[in-house]
């Protein structure tokens, strides 16, 4: 995967989404839930390649809960395009980041839909909140995009 | 997020021990000597169940509770169920508290175990008369199966997204003719939802839809997932559709089927507890 670098923040790009017959929906076009499904594997993808000891994370009572999550659409999509996923970050807090993935058209650079979720992180032996781990937030704050 | 009861006792000792008894069962107390301590907590905080004494110098548990159901309906926010303690048997007083509509009402001294069972049933059937009940909507059942969840053992948020699509589906496809579907589309603009409670394998979701805004080609539906049996909110959401025609692809009305569809279910938001 690249990572590009902006002005002031990174961005992890992931650009191994092709839409297949069974992404469309009775009309052809890109089924909506799609963009839901596909942000939980930029995400993945991002933890797995950007944060050192990811695996360990998972090993620990600390968990990530998704909170909230909502999503724009603009344009549509249709089989066989070829989709690019642009992930960063924001609102970092002491227990919860957001993160925003903006889905464009490879081949028109159109954003076709955008992201938002809510990431906030528990301790499952005690239930309560629990800090971002280090390393893991390294890797959040690299890529934390500054709200216009 | 543990269950706040609010407990109104001038006895001292009748509070600490149901205090202790509450906290013990998980729930999170405030108590209230007096009504009128009673009435200035409820002014600042939330509840999910009153906890009275009937009888107390000043303001009786009863009168306490008029008065509070006033300032809720003066603050616009929804009923708390309420449970009467009583020493003796009153009967003056249980047939106010009847007349008052108060969910139940227990005899002192009470057997802590069955106390706790009732305040259980009390909140219990307070959700599900709120999910029933408070507005109409279409219902959709879903069980959650292994293969919706993940390694953590939980249903993973795209497949609660996967749901509100299933439910959407479920209460417009009656209207959708296969004529209608070669002309028109129901394109999502804007979607969200928020998560309060994780699930897992074999618990069933209730999914109640109900219709806002619904205008000449456009329409939002709301979302309440609650789990079945004990009615906790598991999430909210929201979708906002366009009805786009296919030949033109600009948008076009919305065929009258789909307006019987979404008339029944449609709220007020303003009026709605919870914010989509």
């Amino acid at each position: 995967m690249e990572e590009t670098q902006a002005p002031s923040h990174k961005v992890f790009v992931y650009d191994k989404i092709g839409v297949f017959f069974k992404h469309t929906d009775y009309h052809g076009f890109v089924h909506p839930y799609n963009y839901f499904e596909w942000t939980s594997y930029v995400r993945e993808a991002f933890f797995r390649e950007t944060v050192a000891g990811f695996r360990q994370i998972l090993d620990t009572p600390i968990k990530m809960m998704t909170v909230k999550i909502e999503s724009s659409a603009f344009h549509d999509s249709y089989f066989g395009d070829c989709i690019e996923a642009q992930l960063t970050i924001s609102r970092i807090k002491k227990v919860s980041f957001d993160v925003i993935v903006r889905f464009s058209n490879k081949l028109s650079r159109q954003i076709v839909c955008t992201t938002k979720h809510t990431l906030v992180f528990i301790d499952s032996d005690t239930q309560k909140f629990a800090d971002i781990p280090d390393d893991l937030k390294k890797a959040v704050v690299e890529h934390e995009e500054n709200e216009p | 997020m543990p269950k706040k009861i609010l407990v109104i006792d001038d006895e001292e000792l009748i509070v600490e021990t149901v205090e202790r008894a509450l906290r013990r069962a998980g729930y999170e107390v405030v108590s209230a000597r007096s009504g009128r301590e009673a009435l200035e907590q409820v002014r600042h905080s939330d509840f999910d169940l009153i906890i009275t004494d009937i009888r107390m110098p000043d303001l009786n548990g009863v009168d306490t509770l008029s008065h509070i159901r006033d300032v809720l309906k003066e603050k616009g926010r929804p009923k708390i169920p309420e449970i009467c303690m009583t020493g003796y048997a009153d009967e003056a007083m249980m047939r106010k508290a009847e007349a008052l509509g108060a969910a139940d009402w227990i005899e002192k001294p009470f057997d802590l175990n069955n106390f706790l069972d009732r305040i259980h049933r009390v909140m219990t059937l307070h959700q599900m008369e709120y999910f029933n009940y408070s507005h109409k909507g279409f219902v959709y059942k879903y069980v959650v199966m292994l293969t919706d969840t993940d390694q953590f053992q939980h249903m993973s948020f795209a497949n609660y997204l996967k749901l509100m699509f299933l439910a959407a589906d479920a209460l417009i496809l009656p209207a959708l003719d296969h004529g209608l579907l070669q002309k028109i589309r129901f394109r999502l603009a804007a979607s969200r939802m928020q998560f309060k409670r994780q699930t897992a394998p074999g618990d069933i979701i209730l999914v109640k839809v109900n219709a806002s805004e619904v205008n000449d080609s456009d329409f939002s539906l709301l979302f309440t997932f609650v789990l079945q049996g004990s009615a906790d909110l598991v999430g909210l959401g929201r979708q906002a559709y366009e009805l786009i025609d296919l030949r033109t692809g600009e948008r076009t009305p919305l065929p009258e089927k789909i307006n019987q569809l979404l008339i029944p279910v449609k709220v007020e938001e303003a009026n709605l507890v919870y914010k989509y």
